[in-house]
């Protein structure tokens, strides 16, 4: 497997957590940040033995075929769910096309499916590389946002908000935004340095965007939140930063490069598991499974809320390959 | 084989661009669209007023999402809603109103939310009364009421917004709007 | 394939087989003489030497050898008292000696050897050193490189008079024979950068060399990437610059470019000049590069993504305007648009092809006929032509990438126009990875911004001070991503 670096690592991570964020759907208040903050915080801690696995020499195939298969699906319907969220999305963020029905739909999912394809074709550290350059951009909205958040935003009305659940809703809430979770434990082993260090400056990265994005979309949609469907979007809509000239259609190309990157992230997961569970598919991996997030996604398109669903196999994904590993040894050791 | 394969892909891809751009013909002219300014809502009709025609336009519906398909039906033109700088209410509109407006319209956030008891948008008269409020909110006689301001305030725990209150001289006052029940 | 013949030990033989193997050609000179009482021969190419050296320099010292006990006693006599030339290799073989005397060799041949001399003593007619004409500077050398190999290599060692600099010749094209020089710094340039580019070189199977076209695929890899990976120049300081950094340079004998490997995207948009400024204009002009090569590629999809699908981004003034300019035109903005791209491109190329005295034609052609008459007549709107001439000049700043400009900015245009600011963000989205995934022999092409190296910053984001500049250290081998 080709090696990335420690930041590019990050901002792969960070762009695949970017997008559920950007698409975050229902009413947001400052439960939503504690619950998104305890749930990064039971994430780091669970994902502690992930990290000494691959200190130690492990490997993604430590787990044996069983795991990665696993991952595999696991990558492969967060895909279908990141593009299932685009189309939900797509009406409120001015994709030319949303309107025309499933028309529409296939048209927006095919030219992100064969953008994704084609990022996914040129391999790991092309998409670190461009991962790293989108991240940056992305850094440069969430300034936009803070800035203007601060601005025109109104204090007081952000404690005024109410969450539509509870502490534990919103805390499984907050791990199932994690789309990095899901290939973190594969793309970790890619990385040149220490896995501990970039395990816990890829968490810490996360949080701090994860608060500081949500703390500024709620300040700018605070006023509107009851009839936000979309409240990452709507407060993208409501920074103006200047009176006489709208710049929210800019937001629109922020987030169809996020999208495009988020679903490649995950592409690229499954197809590297994918080429190593069956090796002579390891050329249309990446098209195949495409296809199958595309599908995926229609299936869910009629499905209701998934938030504990997609929180539990967050939290699999980051504990199933150490477990895995511990019992393949332990019954190693007993078998010899 | 794959020679071939890589061709057919590469002349399928040229033909799809070609024809869809043809399609483009007719989302590229921007001169047959209105661009809306200003429109007035008194919950059974909208009067409209727009930047390239001096002329007004009143369709009859209480849905405000449906005015851009019934005023490009009167007109033959499609109509542009996000440069809308001033909408003009009745007391007793409803707050959908104002929700269509910043979702569906997709208006900025500086437009400009007042109250009238008169049909005031004539042909004309909008940009009068655009400058009307603003001179009025630097004199400090008008509140903020922004779109995203005046929802706010129905939204918020009081239900209640203050907006300018206009006739036909322009800001004469305001007046609460209240968040119908 | 070189003719790897041996030459014979008899003369006459040697006489005739060049006469066969050159089929008669006239240009082939062969004089017999007797020196140092030896049969010899001086064979050359007519036009390839100078007459008045050779007759000088060559003939009359020849003539004037006292007797000699044969050829080797005559050969070693030469070599001891008579240097002739200080440029003297050896031939053995027809193939050689036939590449010798079209690159401006006179070559001594003597009846019982079976080897010859060959005196360098070029005089073929060549271009004087000129101004670069595709690299402009203010205050900077005004020297460009030319057409002989000769020539161009003492620039360089003018400019970098060290040992470490090393110029290893070789000869490539199996019927053009093209004498190559690959340059580099020996105690700076990466071992296996130097090594792979060898190889590469020996891969290469041309029967000619006449561009550097012919070079450069040899050197990148073969996958489509739209951007070079082996630059080019025309100036031997800023070869010189580069060679101190640690790269590789080729130099070809008839091109007037030298080619650097590795090319990274940031070295686009240096110039000599920047050194010659302040560290702070010299950074506020790069960044003014950044932003005019963005709005080459994009400034007339995004105009076309605004008017088609996103007019709230424009304010209502504009919006109005825009729409009254677009009211006499007859066609789309999209057909206005590709149009004016296009016409822009015919008037370039015939600008650059037309023979000078036509050339002023062009222009009155291009601006007056094209520009004024097709905006009066309603053709093409006034701010649809201006947003193209923006784009145009903007282009114009960063010339090395013009190629990569114009294709990119039709492909903008054309996924503008299909699907708005959205499909300017999948296009987008496509050449970042394009040029992402871009590297040449484990150097990525769009280092130092990505991966990130700071060390590289002060050179590329901004300009940091010379003394600055002077103490860091750099080599490009801190940009090499291989085995790491």
């Amino acid at each position: 497997m080709k090696r990335i670096n420690e930041r590019s690592f990050t901002a792969l991570i960070l762009i695949a957590d970017a997008f559920p964020l950007l698409c975050i759907s229902g009413s947001i208040s400052l439960l939503t940040v504690l619950g998104v903050l305890t749930g990064m915080a039971a994430q780091t801690v669970i994902a502690l033995p992930l990290a000494g696995l691959y200190s130690s020499g492990g490997t993604i195939r430590s787990g044996g075929r069983l795991v990665q298969t696993v991952y595999l699906l696991i990558a492969t319907v967060w895909g279908a769910l990141l593009f299932d969220m685009l189309w939900r999305t797509s009406g409120a963020v001015y994709i030319p096309h949303e309107g025309s029905g499933k028309y529409g739909k296939l048209l927006i999912a095919g030219c992100i499916g064969a953008v994704c394809l084609y990022i996914a074709v040129s391999g790991l550290s092309g998409l670190a590389r461009a991962g790293a350059v989108t991240a940056v951009i992305g850094g440069a909205l969430l300034l936009e946002l803070v800035i203007c958040g601060v601005m025109q935003g109104d204090m007081q009305r952000i404690t005024e908000l109410h969450s539509t659940g509870g502490l534990a809703e919103e805390i499984y809430r907050g791990i199932a935004l994690g789309g990095g979770s899901g290939c973190l434990p594969v793309l970790l082993g890619s990385v040149r340095g220490a896995p501990l260090r970039s395990l816990l400056r890829t968490f810490m990265s996360r949080a701090l965007f994860a608060v500081i994005f949500l703390l500024s979309a709620e300040l700018l949609a605070a006023p509107v939140m009851a009839i936000s469907d979309f409240p990452a979007v709507m407060a993208a809509q409501l920074s103006q930063p200047f009176p006489s000239q709208r710049i929210d259609a800019l937001f629109m190309i922020v987030f169809s490069c996020i999208a495009v990157y988020s679903i490649t992230v995950q592409t690229v997961t499954a197809a590297l598991i994918a080429g190593e569970l069956i090796p002579s598919c390891k050329r249309y991996a990446p098209a195949v499974i495409l296809l199958l997030m595309t599908a995926g996604a229609v299936i869910l398109e009629h499905s209701g809320s998934t938030s504990p669903v997609i929180a539990g196999m967050n939290i699999i994904a980051l504990i199933l390959l150490p477990a895995a590993h511990i019992i393949r040894t332990k019954m190693r050791i007993e078998n010899a | 084989m794959r020679r071939i394969r890589g061709i057919i892909v590469r002349q399928l891809l040229c033909g799809i661009c070609v024809l869809m751009l043809t399609g483009c013909g007719r989302a590229g002219h921007l001169q047959d669209k209105d661009i809306l300014c200003a429109a007035g809502f008194d919950g059974s009709s909208v009067t409209m007023e727009f930047y390239t025609d001096e002329k007004c336009l009143t369709v009859q519906t209480d849905d405000i999402s449906a005015v851009p398909a019934a005023a490009g039906i009167a007109t033959g033109r499609d109509l542009l809603t996000g440069h809308t700088s001033l909408i003009i209410l009745s007391r007793r509109s409803s707050m959908d109103a104002l929700v269509s407006a910043l979702k569906e319209w997709k208006v900025s956030p500086e437009c400009i939310i007042a109250v009238s008891d008169e049909q005031l948008l004539s042909g004309g008269e909008a940009q009068r009364l655009i400058g009307s409020v603003r001179r009025a909110q630097e004199q400090q006689l008008a509140p903020d009421c922004g779109i995203v301001t005046v929802l706010g305030g129905l939204l918020g725990i009081s239900h209640e917004a203050e907006v300018p209150l206009l006739d036909k001289n322009g800001f004469c006052g305001t007046v609460l709007l209240k968040r119908d029940t | 394939m070189p003719d790897q013949r041996p030459l014979s030990r008899e003369l006459d033989q040697n006489i005739d087989m060049i006469r066969r193997l050159s089929g008669g050609s006239s240009d082939v000179q062969i004089n017999r003489f007797t020196a140092g009482t030896v049969n010899c021969a001086l064979i050359s190419c007519d036009g390839m030497l100078s007459s008045q050296t050779l007759a000088e320099m060559v003939l009359g010292p020849l003539t004037g050898i006292p007797p000699q006990n044969g050829s080797q006693e005559l050969f070693g006599y030469i070599c001891r008292y008579t240097l002739l030339s200080t440029d003297r290799p050896t031939v053995t073989d027809y193939g050689t000696l036939f590449r010798l005397i079209h690159s401006g060799f006179a070559v001594l041949a003597a009846d019982g050897a079976d080897t010859a001399l060959a005196f360098g003593i070029q005089g073929y007619p060549t271009r004087s050193i000129q101004e670069p004409v595709g690299e402009g500077n203010i205050m900077g050398s005004h020297e460009g490189f030319t057409e002989s190999l000769r020539t161009n290599m003492s620039m360089l060692r003018r400019r970098l008079k060290t040992p470490e600099l090393v110029m290893d010749m070789t000869c490539k094209g199996s019927l053009s024979r093209t004498d190559m020089c690959i340059c580099y710094m020996k105690d700076r340039v990466p071992e296996e950068l130097l090594r792979d580019i060898r190889r590469s070189l020996e891969e290469m199977d041309s029967e000619c060399i006449l561009t550097t076209g012919y070079i450069r695929p040899f050197l990148e890899r073969r996958r489509f990437e739209l951007f070079n990976t082996a630059g080019t120049t025309e100036r031997p300081d800023v070869l010189s610059s580069k060679l101190a950094e640690g790269r590789v340079a080729l130099l070809t004998d008839g091109i007037p470019y030298a080619i650097t490997v590795p090319h990274l995207f940031c070295e686009s948009f240096q110039t000599l000049d920047d050194y010659a400024h302040k560290p702070i204009y010299a950074t506020f002009i790069r960044w003014l590069k950044y932003a005019a090569f963005i709005a080459a590629i994009l400034l007339p999809a995004v105009y076309l993504a605004i008017v088609m699908y996103h007019p709230e981004l424009l304010n209502s003034t504009l919006l109005v305007l825009l729409a009254e300019a677009e009211r006499e035109a007859p066609l789309s903005v999209v057909t206005e648009a590709f149009f004016a791209l296009l016409m822009y491109e015919v008037i370039r190329e015939a600008g650059v092809r037309l023979p000078k005295p036509t050339g002023g034609a062009v222009s009155i052609i291009s601006g007056l006929i094209i520009g004024d008459a097709a905006v009066r007549s309603g053709l093409i709107s006034t701010p649809l032509l201006t947003v193209t001439a923006l784009a145009v000049l903007g282009g114009m700043v960063v010339p090395e990438l013009d190629p990569q400009i114009t294709l990119l900015r039709l492909m903008f245009l054309i996924s503008g126009s299909l699907f708005g600011l959205f499909g300017i963000s999948l296009a987008a989205c496509v050449v970042l990875s394009n040029i992402c995934a871009t590297e040449t022999y484990g150097f990525p092409y769009t280092v130092p911004f990505s991966p990130f190296v700071r060390k590289g910053m002060g050179d590329s984001a901004i300009r940091t001070g010379m003394r600055k500049m002077l103490v860091r250290g750099f080599t490009v081998e801190d940009y090499n991503e291989k085995d790491k």
